[in-house]
């Protein structure tokens, strides 16, 4: 269920940026430490996932840069970039001509980028564009974190042998006439942990 | 009505001249009337720089931070610009300093976690080698990175190495651009390369042309881009420029400079007739 949650705020987020932004597509990488990679995640629009599950290094770029640098960018022209053209074209057959991207940040460490495809940018301007955008991006991260810690949370609560679990059966077989210790004992790992 | 709204813009907010302690106004022709920043060695810290863009060309010598096993190093590169970025700020710093020596560091990390290290490792080497100007339109957010990266920075500062800084386009806290011994730079929108405000509300020192710029792109083409990215190269420039006239100035002499000329400066009588100083208590959007 949790993994499904996952992918339901990731496909939102990428449909949403997509929407307000009257854009081609939108897709979202999130960074894989094992593999120190931008893993394609989700997308909306031309091409809707079929790149899902491709990794591009992490330092090679506009994901790239956003990644490592932290900062949102928005590029006009990109259609005559014949390089960058050649190897997105080749998974999705879109030829966008704007890139807009932006961190997925958390606590100041980024989690990945969203990008827009296509943007229609006119009618608002470019940088009240990035705001819109990285708000979306904040909020999106925001309710990740929040599932991240919600499964840390339940895989605590679920391991046989984890820490909840064996305090729970030392409760549970607790002599009734040591209340007050275990009361004392609830008091010190509030202190502790809490 | 404003166009851009990215953090660490510029206002339009004015500064009095009685702000420059200059008994007498500081022109351009003193200060760089026509240099071109021959001689003078800047490095770029980026993504890698297209040596061969015709835009960009020139003396121009490319590193790369690599990691081994020992730590971080700095190797001869050949693999250019691996996103452009570098390539569109070495664009703009040829274009206002043409003749200067440009040296580029190419610092993006596959392994994000060890970015800030990379970052580190660049400008440490920067420092080392004395160049008198770097450009540096990143930053970080690393809390653990600050106290190294303030240390180093004054360490630049000492040595006559002056970093040139990009502001976050968010409104974040990020270093090194906060600290005041770097040159910080933020964004107006004014169409002129040459064009300078001074700011009269730090943590940012001065604005330079940040929105929709015309820059280089690797494989010898174009692309228009905005941020404060690409205003921090312009300062770079017109910095070449200066210290090619005047080599021995560091870090507070270039300050000052730039200040005294700059465009956003106004007079008591200028104040008198609309000017309202007072009334523009910020000079850029608030971190």
């Amino acid at each position: 269920m949790l993994a499904t949650a996952h992918d339901e705020i990731l496909r939102s987020t990428v449909r949403l940026a997509r929407l307000s932004f009257s854009a081609a597509a939108a897709s979202v990488f999130l960074y894989d430490p094992e593999r120190d990679a931008l893993v394609f995640e989700a997308s909306s629009g031309v091409g809707e996932d079929q790149l899902v599950g491709v990794a591009i290094p992490a330092d090679r770029g506009i994901a790239g840069w956003v990644a490592n640098t932290g900062e949102p960018i928005v590029i006009r022209g990109v259609s005559d970039d014949a390089r960058f053209n050649r190897d997105f074209a080749a998974g999705t057959g879109l030829l966008p001509d704007i890139i807009m991207a932006t961190p997925v940040e958390h606590a100041g460490e980024v989690l990945g980028v969203l990008e827009v495809l296509d943007p229609q940018l006119d009618a608002i301007g470019d940088m009240a564009a990035i705001d819109l955008l990285t708000e979306l991006a904040n909020q999106s991260c925001a309710a990740l974190s929040l599932l991240i810690a919600d499964r840390r949370m339940h895989a605590n609560r679920t391991e046989v042998d984890g820490p909840v679990a064996q305090l729970a059966a030392l409760l549970d077989r607790a002599d009734p006439a040591r209340e007050a210790a275990v009361r004392d004992l609830i008091t010190a790992l509030v202190k502790l942990v809490g | 009505m404003r166009a851009f709204r990215f953090a660490h813009t510029s206002l339009g907010a004015t500064i009095p001249v009685t702000a420059i302690p200059a008994p007498e106004p500081i022109g351009r022709d003193w200060a760089w009337g026509g240099a071109t920043g021959r001689g003078v060695r800047v490095c770029i810290v980026d993504s890698g720089v297209d040596a061969s863009h015709p835009l960009v060309g020139g003396h121009t010598t490319t590193y790369a931070v690599a990691e081994a096993e020992a730590g971080w190093t700095i190797e001869p590169d050949e693999a250019g610009d691996v996103a452009g970025h570098g390539t569109a700020c070495a664009g703009i710093i040829r274009s206002l300093a043409p003749d200067c020596e440009l040296t580029s560091i190419r610092v993006l990390a596959r392994n994000l976690r060890g970015n800030g290290d990379a970052l580190l490792t660049a400008l440490e080497w920067a420092v080392e080698q004395g160049f008198p100007l770097v450009n540096v339109s990143l930053s970080t957010r690393r809390e653990p990175l600050k106290e190294r990266l303030h240390d180093l920075t004054d360490r630049a500062f000492f040595r006559g190495v002056t970093l040139v800084s990009a502001a976050h386009n968010s409104p974040v806290v990020s270093y090194p651009w906060r600290f005041p011994s770097v040159i910080s730079v933020g964004s107006h929108e004014v169409e002129d390369g040459e064009y300078l405000e001074s700011n009269p509300s730090p943590p940012v020192d001065f604005f330079a042309l940040g929105v929709n710029v015309r820059v280089a792109w690797p494989g010898g083409g174009s692309k228009i881009v905005s941020g404060n990215s690409f205003a921090t190269p312009h300062v770079v420039g017109l910095c070449a420029r200066v210290l090619e006239r005047h080599p021995e100035f560091r870090t507070p002499q270039l300050k000052h400079v730039l200040a005294a000329v700059s465009n956003n400066q106004v007079t008591t009588t200028d104040q008198a007739v609309g000017a309202d100083v007072t009334a523009a208590p910020t000079g850029s959007r608030p971190c």
